[in-house]
C-alpha cells in the first residue's frame, strides 16, 4: 500500500513537471515582437518589405505553435522556442541590412536629384542666352513659367529627401529631369528657329 | 539466436522503416505561391480572401508538421497532399481574383489619368495660344510632374498613392483653369462678345456704305481682316503683346487697345519693318482714362500710353501692345491702306469661340 502511494505521488510529480511547469516562452515572444518592431522602426516597411513580411509570417507560425502547445496536456514548447530564437536572430540580421539599403537608396536619390538640378540649370542658362528678339519671346516666356513650375517641384524633392523618402524623391527628381530635358530641347529648337531666319 | 533476430530487425528497419515517404511537391509549390501572392499584393487587394487562404495553408502545414513527427514508416502524406492541393487551388483562385482586381484598379486609375491628361493638354494649348505665361503655366508644369509620378506608381500597383497624385494634379489643373478663365472672362461673356460683333458689323457696314477699305483685328483669333466695299479681301495672322487679350488701360500694361480707330501715319521704315500708327488714345479712351484715374483705379503717375502700331517683325512675336505681321504680309497691307483707313480692334466676334469650346469641353 505504502509503495502504491509512493508510486502515485511520484507519478503526480512527473505529470506536474511535464505539464504545469512547461510555461509558454513569454519573454522570448516579447523579444521576438520587439525585434520585429525594431525592423519596422528602422524603416523595414520601406527598405526590407519582403524580409519584414517573412518575419511577420515566422512570428505568426511561432505564435500558432505556442497556442497549439498551450492547449495540450503534455506541453512541449521546445520547437516554439527554437522558432522564436531563430526569428530574433533573423530580425537582427534584417535590421542590420537596412542602413545599407537606405544608404543605397539615398545615393540613388542624390544622383537623380543632382541630374535633375543640372538639367534644370542647363535649361535656365539656355533661357538666359536665348535670343530675346521677336519670334521667340512667346515661347521663351512660356518656358520660363514651365521652369518655375519645375523649380517648385524641386522644392518638394528636397522635402522628400529631408523626410528620408528616398524612393519618392528619386521618382520625382527623374520626372523633373525629363521635363527639364524636354524644355532644353524646346529652347534649342527656338534658338535654331531664330538662327534659321 | 537473439543476436541474429536483432540484426534482422535492425536491417529491416534500415531498409524499410527509415525510408520515409517523400514530402509532396505541393508543399514547395505552396511556399512559392504564398510569396508570389504576397508580392502581387493579395493582402492589400483581397484581404479577406487572403486571410482565408493563409488559414487553409496554415491548417495544411499543421497536418504536415504532425505527419513529420511520426516515425518514417508510419508517415502517410496522402492527406497532406490533398490539403496542400486544396490550399493551392484556393491560392490559384485568389491570384486570379487579385489579377482582375489589379486590372480593374489600373484601368480606373488610367481613366482618371487620361481625363487629367486631356485637361492639362487643353489648358497647355490655351495658355500657349493666349500667351498666358504666369501662374497657370507654372501650375500646369507641376500638375504634369504629378501625372507622370502617378503613371509610375500605377505601374508599381501603388494605386492609393497614384490616386493621391492624380488628385493633386487635378486640383492644380483646376487652379490653372481658374487662372485662365479669369484672364479671358470677357471672352466667355456673350454680352461682351455681342458688343464686339456689333462694333465689327458697323465697321463693315461703313466700309460698304462709303466704299472704303477698313481693317478689323480680332484679338482672340489673332486675325486681321481687310474689308473693301464691305467685302473681306484679305486675312492675315497677327501677333499681339504679352497681355494682348486685355483691353489697354494705361502705358506699360502690354495690352492691345479695343475700339474704333483710324490709321494716322504710315511709317515706311520703323524699328519693326514697316508700320501703321493708329490714333490710340482716341477721345473715348481719354475720357475713360480720366474717369478711372479720378476714381483712383489707375495710379496718378501712370500715363495713358500711345504709339500703338500695326507693324512687321513677324506674326509669332510678342509686342508691347502693337499688332505685328510677317514682313511680306506687312508689305501687302501697307499697300492696301492709307491714312484715315478705319481700324476696329475687338476681342472676338465669335460667340462660339475656341476658348469657350475648350473650357466647356473640359
Amino acid at each position: 500500500m505504502k509503495n502504491i502511494v509512493k508510486g502515485l505521488t511520484l507519478a503526480l510529480v512527473v505529470v506536474f513537471v511535464f505539464t504545469s511547469c512547461a510555461k509558454a516562452p513569454a519573454q522570448l515572444m516579447d523579444s521576438a515582437k520587439a525585434a520585429i518592431q525594431g525592423v519596422v522602426d528602422a524603416k523595414g516597411g520601406v527598405y526590407a518589405k519582403d524580409e519584414l513580411n517573412k518575419l511577420n509570417g515566422d512570428l505568426q507560425a511561432a505564435m500558432d505553435e505556442v497556442t497549439a502547445q498551450s492547449k495540450k496536456f503534455f506541453k512541449k514548447f521546445g520547437p516554439a522556442k527554437e522558432m522564436l530564437t531563430k526569428l530574433i536572430a533573423d530580425a537582427d540580421a534584417v535590421k542590420a541590412l537596412i542602413p545599407g539599403r537606405i544608404a543605397e537608396a539615398k545615393s540613388a536619390a542624390e544622383i537623380a536629384v543632382n541630374e535633375a538640378k543640372a538639367t534644370w540649370e542647363e535649361a535656365k542658362a539656355l533661357l538666359e542666352k536665348a535670343p530675346k528678339g521677336k519670334g521667340t519671346k512667346a515661347d521663351i516666356e512660356a518656358m520660363k513659367a514651365d521652369l518655375a513650375g519645375l523649380e517648385t517641384a524641386m522644392a518638394d524633392v528636397q522635402s522628400a529627401m529631408a523626410a528620408e523618402d528616398y524612393f519618392g524623391a528619386k521618382d520625382k527628381a527623374m520626372v523633373i529631369k525629363d521635363k527639364a530635358a524636354a524644355i532644353v530641347e524646346q529652347i534649342n529648337a527656338a534658338i535654331a528657329k531664330v538662327k534659321g531666319r | 539466436m537473439i543476436f541474429r533476430k536483432t540484426a534482422v530487425f535492425v536491417l529491416a528497419v534500415l531498409l524499410f522503416g527509415c525510408r520515409t515517404a517523400p514530402v509532396p511537391s505541393e508543399v514547395l509549390e505552396a511556399d512559392l505561391q504564398e510569396k508570389d501572392l504576397w508580392r502581387a499584393g493579395a493582402s492589400l487587394f483581397a484581404g479577406q480572401d487572403h486571410a482565408a487562404y493563409l488559414q487553409s495553408l496554415k491548417s495544411a502545414r499543421r497536418i504536415l508538421d504532425a505527419e513529420n513527427l511520426k516515425l518514417g514508416w508510419f508517415r502517410d502524406y496522402g492527406r497532406v497532399r490533398r490539403d496542400f492541393e486544396a490550399a493551392l487551388s484556393v491560392g490559384k483562385a485568389l491570384k486570379s481574383k487579385v489579377r482582375s482586381l489589379v486590372a480593374m484598379k489600373t484601368s480606373s486609375i488610367a481613366e482618371t489619368a487620361a481625363a487629367v491628361r486631356r485637361r492639362l493638354r487643353t489648358l497647355d494649348g490655351l495658355t500657349l495660344s493666349l500667351v498666358e505665361r504666369g501662374e497657370a503655366r507654372k501650375q500646369l508644369a507641376q500638375a504634369s510632374i504629378l501625372l507622370s509620378e502617378a503613371d509610375g506608381l500605377t505601374k508599381q500597383a501603388k494605386f492609393d498613392e497614384a490616386a493621391a497624385k492624380l488628385d493633386s494634379a487635378s486640383s492644380l489643373a483646376a487652379e490653372a483653369e481658374q487662372s485662365v478663365v479669369s484672364y479671358i472672362a470677357r471672352y466667355l461673356d456673350p454680352a461682351q462678345v455681342r458688343a464686339w460683333k456689333n462694333a465689327a458689323d458697323e465697321t463693315i457696314a461703313d466700309s460698304r456704305k462709303r466704299g472704303v477699305t477698313a481693317l478689323i483685328v480680332s484679338k482672340l483669333e489673332r486675325r486681321l481682316s481687310v474689308y473693301k466695299n464691305g467685302e473681306i479681301v484679305r486675312t492675315y495672322d497677327v501677333g499681339l503683346g504679352f497681355n494682348g487679350l486685355a483691353d489697354k488701360r494705361h502705358a506699360g500694361d502690354n495690352a492691345t487697345p479695343e475700339g474704333r480707330y483710324t490709321i494716322v501715319r504710315k511709317i515706311p521704315a520703323s524699328q519693326y519693318y514697316k508700320a501703321l500708327l493708329i490714333n490710340y488714345p482716341n477721345d473715348e479712351d481719354r475720357k475713360w482714362f480720366a474717369r478711372e484715374k479720378a476714381k483712383g483705379n489707375i495710379p496718378r503717375w501712370v500715363g495713358i500710353g500711345g504709339d500703338v502700331e500695326i507693324h512687321g517683325g513677324g506674326e509669332d512675336t510678342l509686342t508691347r501692345g502693337c499688332v505685328s505681321l510677317d514682313n511680306d504680309k506687312m508689305d501687302e497691307l501697307y499697300a492696301l491702306v492709307s491714312i484715315g483707313t478705319p481700324i476696329t480692334i475687338i476681342g472676338t466676334m465669335e460667340l462660339e469661340n475656341y476658348v469657350i469650346k475648350a473650357i466647356r469641353d473640359n
